[in-house]
């Protein structure tokens, strides 16, 4: 599905991050990103969204077999991918609900289904939030306007849960949930992971892992994935840290 | 003092002498002459005008104008007469206040509109400061008093007050120029919702208003205000308000803009507990210009008072804010805030904003703030990144800041109507 080769990327002005990124995520697989503070976790993310502050050098990423970098943010979204943002963006007076039915009929279009009215989508975003077990009234909200840190992150689920994309990137979803709401939050994502799509979670938390169990688990380090194995990685992070990595 | 021959002023009162003045508001005029001739028109950095450029508006040639030369029917005021307000209807055509054309029938005698009384303790201009309220003196010749007749009495439907200018030139050349007067008086505890709406036939007119909002103990008045008046009109107003003991006022306004809109509200919090909110919407494109020139005085212990003020600016138009809360000595425990959000959306738009306090009590809570800028791209980008095209995500961002203002409106047809005008302004 997704398929990074040699990604060499940073700001536009030309301070390079990532130096030289390679990972491949196939249909059904959960994988996770670890790493220091700093290190270009969510600039991947930007990245593979196509944000503007943000330039490819060299290198190659692939989805679906196409040029992902040749996409408009757009069309990365249009084809269901999706970031969860580490720092979601608060849009004042725009109506929660209104914003999801717009991003959700404007995927139904590009599938040249036929889009939904706002009734048929009250149904469907309250069938969402009951299955995220999160409060009605996120609903009438404006985005994100005023939302604690951990309800943002909900409200990020709960795009996530409604935009049905293939490929989830999610950046630091588990920082400021309470114990609750991270069990909630990781449900979530269990309940919308299928064969067909596959999750990158980006984290500093094995907690977040014991309850999605990605397969992969990566140490992105100074811009490059310095290591790759299981959910024991992770486990083994957490008992010695990144200090090994920052000696050599 | 006479103004020099030739000058703006003189023309102003050129119109005077040609004016019939022997009617019932001749005194009115008399100290509205007297009070135009001492203020005459600003110069340059005059305090009240700092932003306003009167330089076009000075070049026009007004002609006064005592309504139009033929009422026009029911039938063609309809599509101006809100659903639901037909018979909570007060009609003034070209300034001049038109009882037929009224219908306040579905109050069942609780609220009425008649015939403004000379007499009526609003229309003492001796100490009047805006030159453009003194105009409006000069050439009254008469007005309207909406009134909600008993204490207590709480008015469900909207009071529609409806402005038609019908842009109609005696004399060529000239502009047409109305001076319409409305007091609004509710007594203690009475609750009742008005909605302004202005309009006009296309041509280029002056629509020069002063409103006299006066509220009793405990009462409740919520005003909802759209300027449509077309790109070509002259829109002045000036708006007052002195509040009782806990009584409560909204106004929210939108303003789709015009050659020159300018309003002025002088709202005075005089009895203890009272609270305010201004809200102000206006989108602005070309050259259109709209001003807010706004003093609120607290007077008593434990007032609020909440302005908010936003502007969505294209082309070369400006737009200012200018606010000034006051808290008297005395008044303790105050509460005010001023906010103005400005969105720009070219580099040869203008807003200017200056907020301000001046605190005579030591025990307040006032803050202020300002903001200007772009669309910000994050939002933008946040969502285009869930699939919305860019074009997309502008308009809802857009319509999301106008919402701030516009939602505070009762439903209905009147937040659609400022929406519609508003809204569709934006719309490529
Ligand atoms: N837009 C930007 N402008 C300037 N510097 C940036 C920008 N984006 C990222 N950086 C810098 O690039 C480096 C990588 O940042 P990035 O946000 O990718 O880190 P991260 O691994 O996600 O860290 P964290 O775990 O703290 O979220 C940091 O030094 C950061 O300051
Ligand atoms: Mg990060």
């Amino acid at each position: 599905m997704l398929e990074i080769k040699d990604l060499r990327a940073g700001l536009v002005e030309g301070t390079e991050i990532l130096r030289g990124i390679s990972l491949t995520v196939k249909k059904g697989e959960i994988h996770s990103i670890m790493g220091p503070n700093g290190h270009g976790k969510s600039t991947l993310s930007k990245i593979l969204i196509g944000h503007p502050a943000y330039k490819v050098f060299s290198g190659s990423v692939l989805w679906n077999g196409k040029d992902l970098l040749a996409l408009s943010p757009e069309e990365r979204a249009l084809e269901g991918l999706f970031l969860a943002y580490q720092y979601p963006v608060e849009i004042p007076g725009v109506n929660n609900a209104e914003f999801l039915r717009m991003a959700y009929n404007a995927k139904l279009k590009k599938q040249g289904k036929e889009t939904v009215d706002p009734l048929d989508f009250e149904d469907i975003l309250t069938a969402k939030m009951e299955l995220l077990g999160m409060d009605q009234k996120f609903r009438e909200r404006a985005v994100n306007e005023g939302f604690s840190g951990g309800e943002k992150k909900k409200n990020e689920i709960l795009q996530m849960a409604v935009l049905e994309p293939q490929l989830a990137v999610l950046d630091e979803i588990d920082s400021g949930l309470d114990i609750d709401a991270l069990r909630i939050v990781a449900d979530g994502v269990n309940k919308l992971s299928n064969s067909e799509n596959a999750v990158l979670a980006i984290t500093h938390y094995p907690r977040l892992l014991q309850y999605i169990k990605p397969r992969f688990v990566h140490v992105l380090f100074n811009g490059a994935i310095v290591r790759s194995g299981g959910y024991e990685l992770a486990e083994e992070l957490e008992e010695t840290g990144y200090d090994s990595y920052l000696k050599k | 003092m006479s103004p020099q021959p030739g000058s703006p002023e003189s023309a102003f009162l050129e119109g005077y002498d040609a004016f019939k003045h022997e009617g019932r508001f001749r005194h009115i005029n008399e100290t509205g002459a007297a009070r135009f001739g001492a203020l005459g028109f600003p110069a340059k950095k005059h305090e009240m005008f700092t932003f306003v450029n009167l330089r076009e508006f000075l070049a026009e040639k007004f002609e006064h104008v005592e309504g139009p030369e033929k009422m026009p029917s029911k039938d063609e005021i309809k599509p101006f007469v809100y659903a639901g307000c037909e018979n909570s209807l007060v009609v003034l055509v070209d300034g001049r206040f038109s009882a037929a054309l009224s219908d306040m029938t579905a109050h069942d005698g609780n609220a009425s509109a008649t015939e403004l009384d000379e007499g009526n303790p609003a229309l003492d201009v001796h100490a009047e400061n805006d030159v453009f309220a003194s105009i409006n003196a000069l050439f009254l010749t008469g007005g309207v008093k909406i009134e909600v007749t008993n204490e207590g009495a709480q008015i469900g439907v909207p009071i529609q007050v409806l402005h038609i200018s019908t842009a109609q030139a005696r004399s060529a050349g000239k502009v047409p120029a109305y001076s319409p007067r409305i007091v609004v008086n509710l007594p203690g505890d009475a609750k009742a919702r008005i909605a302004v709406k202005y309009c006009g036939l296309g041509k280029a007119y002056f629509v020069n208003t002063v409103t006299d909002l006066v509220l009793g103990e405990g009462a409740e008045l919520d005003v909802s205000s759209v300027q449509g008046d077309p790109a070509s009109a002259w829109h002045f107003s000036k708006t007052t308000a002195r509040q009782k003991k806990n009584s409560r006022l909204g106004i929210v306004g939108a303003t789709t803009g015009g050659r020159l809109v300018r309003h002025n509200f002088d709202l005075r919090l005089e009895g203890e507990g009272a609270a305010l909110s201004l809200l102000s919407l206006a989108i602005l494109d070309g050259a259109e210009q709209s001003h807010n020139y706004v003093r609120v005085t607290h007077d008593a212990p434990g007032c609020k008072s909440f302005e908010h003020y936003k502007n969505i600016l294209r082309g070369r138009s400006v737009s200012s804010v200018d606010t000034t809360v006051t808290v008297n000595a005395g008044a303790q425990l105050a509460v005010s805030e001023q906010l103005v959000n400005n969105l720009m959306f070219s580099s040869t738009a203008r807003a200017d904003t200056k907020p301000r306090l001046m605190i005579r009590a030591d025990d307040v809570k006032c803050k202020h703030g300002a903001t200007v800028g772009r669309i910000d791209e994050a939002q933008i980008f946040y969502l285009v990144s869930r699939g919305l095209s860019e074009k997309a995500a502008k308009a809802l961002i857009i319509s999301g800041f106008a919402k701030g203002v516009l939602n505070a409106m009762p439903n209905g047809p009147i937040s659609a109507d400022a929406e519609s005008l508003l809204l569709n302004k934006l719309g490529e």
